[in-house]
């Protein structure tokens, strides 16, 4: 069976439902499947100064500044992301070395837009994924966020028939 | 051989498929346009694409990591 | 000492990172796809996440009574407002906006997260157009080899750095 996004895209709305409800992945609400946001977590636990929770310095120590999840341990999402598709492309032979073409995707350039995706993200506070979380949680910032997401591509569309 | 040729090695989706599209108007019904892809989500991408437009597919042939793509506009 | 959620995540993303690799899962590329030729394979993607997210929360709702916290008009911004509490955090959930969206930035003006919003949303779908895919895309792309996606990567977490260092304590300063 062909693996279609749309049964993809099913399989990790349960996912993070389930990270939710099950998987103590819980004070933020509706937090289960995030790219940014635990990509945060991970460096905040690898450097530890970050991310100070504001107003907390609980009797004199500082505790582990994290996303107020990961305080022991961070959240591993984005090792297993990783390691999972390594897999895939090696099993189904589509691995290959490569640099983009065009002139916007080539490393110097995606290395700014890695940046400004990463603070657009946390501004909004969240990744599309878990915005979309957001919006099947029925939070009201979410839908707004999902119709900006959609003029922003629709502006940067806009700008790629300019430049190709 | 076909009428126009389309080079979109390196290059990820939306481009191909952008590219494909621009170069099907710009080309005369019954002309041949061959894309040489080498991303395999990509010769999805124009084979839908195409099919959905109303164009035929030719051939396809894959040459190792390079395919290349007969389509013929209708 | 809670191992739970790292042990699960991991888990939760070696499944995302092999299905997204073999479907070629990107939301934004579901917008973008559409914008440009009018093609709804990737959108539906995003439609069958919403629905089964929502019916997700609806059907564990009653399956795991320990944690009741959907829909949030049914005391579930409490159960929230509880556990920061007892992390120190203040960021309390009101009756109008309940799920903040992250204690760094959050303030009991419910137009300041409209604001940071419109902007962040923006700011997101447009960068991430021509980057060339949603985040999760680009680090699928990065296990593919793509030498681009790579120091996307870099960029990503050096954006992380920057916004906590800087942006964040401008945001708390313009908003409060």
């Amino acid at each position: 069976m062909r693996m279609t996004p749309a049964i993809a895209g099913g399989i990790f709305g349960l996912l993070g439902a389930a990270g939710q409800a099950f998987f103590h992945v819980i004070p933020p609400p509706a937090y289960g499947i995030c790219i940014a946001c635990h990509m945060r977590d991970l460096v905040n636990w690898i450097a530890a100064h970050i991310y100070p929770i504001y107003g907390l310095k609980a009797g004199g120590a500082l505790i582990i500044p994290g996303g107020p999840v990961s305080y022991n341990f961070p959240l591993l999402t984005i090792v297993g992301i990783l390691i999972g598709a390594v897999i895939a492309a090696r099993v189904n032979k589509e691995f290959k070395w490569k640099v983009m073409r065009v002139w916007w995707q080539r490393p110097w350039a995606e290395f700014f837009l890695g940046m400004l995706v990463m603070i657009s993200a946390l501004t909004f506070g969240g990744c599309p994924i878990r915005t979309a979380l957001k919006a099947a949680y029925l939070d009201i910032t979410a839908f707004i966020g999902l119709i900006m997401i959609a003029v922003g591509v629709f502006a940067g569309c806009q700008v790629l028939r300019k430049l190709t | 051989m076909a009428d126009v040729t389309l080079d979109v090695c390196d290059e990820v989706c939306p481009l191909p498929v952008m590219k494909t599209d621009e170069a099907l108007a710009k080309m005369k019904s019954g002309e041949t346009l061959e894309v040489i892809v080498d991303y395999p989500p990509s010769k999805e991408n124009v084979r839908r694409l195409v099919t959905s437009k109303g164009h035929e597919v030719l051939n396809i042939i894959e040459e190792g990591e390079i395919v290349r793509l007969l389509i013929k506009k209708a | 000492m809670d191992l739970l959620p790292p042990i699960a995540t991991i888990f939760l993303g070696l499944i995302m990172g092999y299905l997204g690799q073999r479907a070629r899962m990107c939301f934004i590329g579901g917008v973008r796809d559409y914008c440009l030729v009018k093609d709804t394979y990737l959108l539906k993607g995003l439609f069958s996440f919403i629905v089964c997210a929502l019916a997700g929360f609806i059907i564990f709702q009653f399956v795991s009574p320990a944690i009741k916290t959907f829909p949030w008009f049914l005391d579930g911004g409490a159960v929230f407002a509880k556990k920061w509490a007892a992390m120190g955090v203040t960021a309390v959930p009101s009756l109008i906006l309940p799920v903040p969206g992250d204690p760094i930035t959050w303030s009991p003006k419910v137009g300041a997260h409209i604001i940071l919003a419109i902007l962040g949303g923006f700011g997101l779908g447009f960068f991430s157009c021509m980057a060339g895919g949603c985040p999760f895309r680009q680090h699928v792309m990065a296990a593919e080899g793509s030498k681009s996606a790579i120091v996307y990567l870099v960029g990503f977490v050096l954006g992380a750095i920057l916004f906590h260092r800087f942006v964040a304590p401008f945001i708390k300063a313009v908003l409060a």
